[in-house]
């Protein structure tokens, strides 16, 4: 179960009344000795520590230590990474290759007050794909490693090409070139490319100038690749929310909010769902209109298989019943996340029908994945931009 | 690999890439491609400046205890306590 002040502290700014919600979180909390690592584990321990230390929260001294810590080690190499995006962004326009900034590299910049909050592991950059082996020499050109291209059987979702790798001052900084959109609606990755490049917003990175897709396609994917991440790949993560927190409260007056409860339903009732773990601020709340009565297993996200092994589930003292609830009978509030459906009838549905074929198919692809030893399969289960 | 009690005429030095910061006044030394951060006080960050793989712990020692007299006695023990943490942390190197 996901702690109350984890969740309070998944986004970029606090106002006042969050803050003293924070600090009764901290008065009934009680695992400081865990909560580094639970906050490393999702991705937030950066913006934790400033929460903590920004509300004058009296937290052990080990614990502050240690997010103190934590929160220089990411600072620094988000540097690192950061240098290298405009070192990379400069290349790509001498070379006159439009790209965006997708995922972390895009919402470091977009939403956060800082980006040294964001927690980074690669950078995800969005290419035209005609232009993707041009995109990759440039890489290679700038001292990147470029693998080859993968030579075997069609990916099931093959939207980058492999990783280019470069490492600098002890850091490997990893490059993922996509040449598909992610969660397009258009069946063209050219078309959804040139959508995106259209509507395009700028921003800066350093010195450098550089786009990133519009706020509400950030919010979507943000969404599609974070939240309702194929449960083969991460499990939930409260960066994905910080993320989606952030960026509402940031923008919340310019979004097409009619657009949005219009095209992306599953988004808003994803957001209904997760205003019971962490309340949305007072100017958000009224466009997504959340339910009053709390979903069955708030903060209780999936952890069943194949997003954790049967293995390791076992290893960790699991009985098999339990891993099969698990696995099957996921919380209310995780399906409403994960699935997008808030209605409770439809979570019925969800719960009985849906979700055990959902589970049959990831089984199928978890199988097939490994058998054709998917190249990307072992970077999707260690990293999420 | 010798350690500091062992040979103490070998040189610790710095290994690369691991970085002592200051952060709302605590010193921390880290790898950024690594996990394990390290907490310094001000004597232990002043070793880890000394360890340039040019002083032996007993150079270490000496240029620490004419800095602060009033600690000769116990230097040279912190001193190698403080080295000895370093390579179990595995940041340093004996040359």
């Amino acid at each position: 179960m996901i702690p109350e002040l984890l969740a309070l502290a998944a986004r970029a700014v606090l106002r006042p009344e969050q803050q003293d919600r924070l600090r009764l979180a901290a008065d009934s909390f009680s695992e400081w000795d865990a909560l580094p690592a639970m906050a490393e584990q999702h991705g937030i321990a950066p913006l934790l520590y400033t929460h903590l230390a920004a509300a004058g929260i009296p937290v052990p001294a080990t614990t502050m230590l240690a997010l103190k810590g934590l929160a220089l080690r990411h600072r620094s190499a988000n540097a690192i990474r950061f240098a290298e995006l405009q070192r990379i962004l400069t290349a790509l326009h001498a070379a006159q290759i439009p790209v965006l900034l997708l995922k972390g590299a895009a919402l470091a910049h977009v939403v956060y007050p800082d980006p040294a909050l964001r927690p980074m592991r690669d950078i995800d950059l969005l290419i035209h794909p005609d232009v993707a082996v041009e995109a990759q020499s440039t890489l290679a050109s700038l001292g990147y490693k470029v693998p080859p291209a993968y030579p075997g059987k069609q990916l099931i979702d093959h939207h980058h090409l492999p990783p280019c790798v470069r490492v600098v001052d002890g850091l490997s900084v990893c490059i993922e070139l996509h040449h598909r959109p992610l969660y397009a609606e258009r069946p063209s990755p050219a078309s959804a490319f040139d959508a995106l490049y259209a509507d395009a917003r700028p921003v800066t990175v350093g010195t450098v100038g550089a786009l990133t897709p519009p706020l509400e396609a950030l919010l979507w994917q943000t969404y599609r690749h974070g939240l309702a991440c194929p449960v083969l790949h991460e499990p939930f993560c409260l960066k994905d929310v910080a993320d989606t927190y952030s960026l509402l409260d940031a923008y919340h007056d310019v979004l097409d909010w009619p657009g949005l409860r219009t095209r992306r339903p599953r988004l808003m009732a994803a957001l209904r769902m997760l205003h019971h773990l962490a309340p949305l601020s007072p100017a958000v709340a009224p466009h997504v209109a959340p339910s009053s009565r709390p979903p069955h297993g708030v903060g209780v996200s999936f952890a069943g298989c194949p997003t954790l092994s049967w293995p390791a589930q076992r290893a960790a003292g699991k009985s098999v019943a339990r891993i099969l609830r698990d696995s099957l009978l996921p919380s209310d509030w995780w399906l409403g996340i994960y699935s997008g459906q808030s209605s409770r009838s439809a979570r019925l549905y969800l719960r009985g029908i849906r979700h055990p074929a959902h589970m049959l198919y990831w089984t199928w692809r978890f199988i097939y994945e490994s058998m054709a030893q998917h190249p990307y399969r072992t970077r999707h289960t260690t990293a999420k931009g | 690999m010798p350690s500091a009690t062992q040979h103490a005429s070998h040189c610790p030095r710095q290994k690369q890439d691991y970085k002592l910061e200051a952060l709302d006044g605590e010193l921390l030394l880290y790898h950024v491609g690594e996990t394990r951060i390290m907490h310094f006080n001000p004597t232990a960050a002043l070793v880890w400046q000394l360890c340039q793989g040019d002083r032996t712990v007993e150079g270490i020692a000496r240029l620490l205890a004419d800095a602060f007299p009033e600690s000769r006695e116990s230097v040279h023990e912190d001193v190698t306590a403080m080295l000895h943490r370093f390579e179990e942390a595995g940041c340093i190197e004996w040359i």
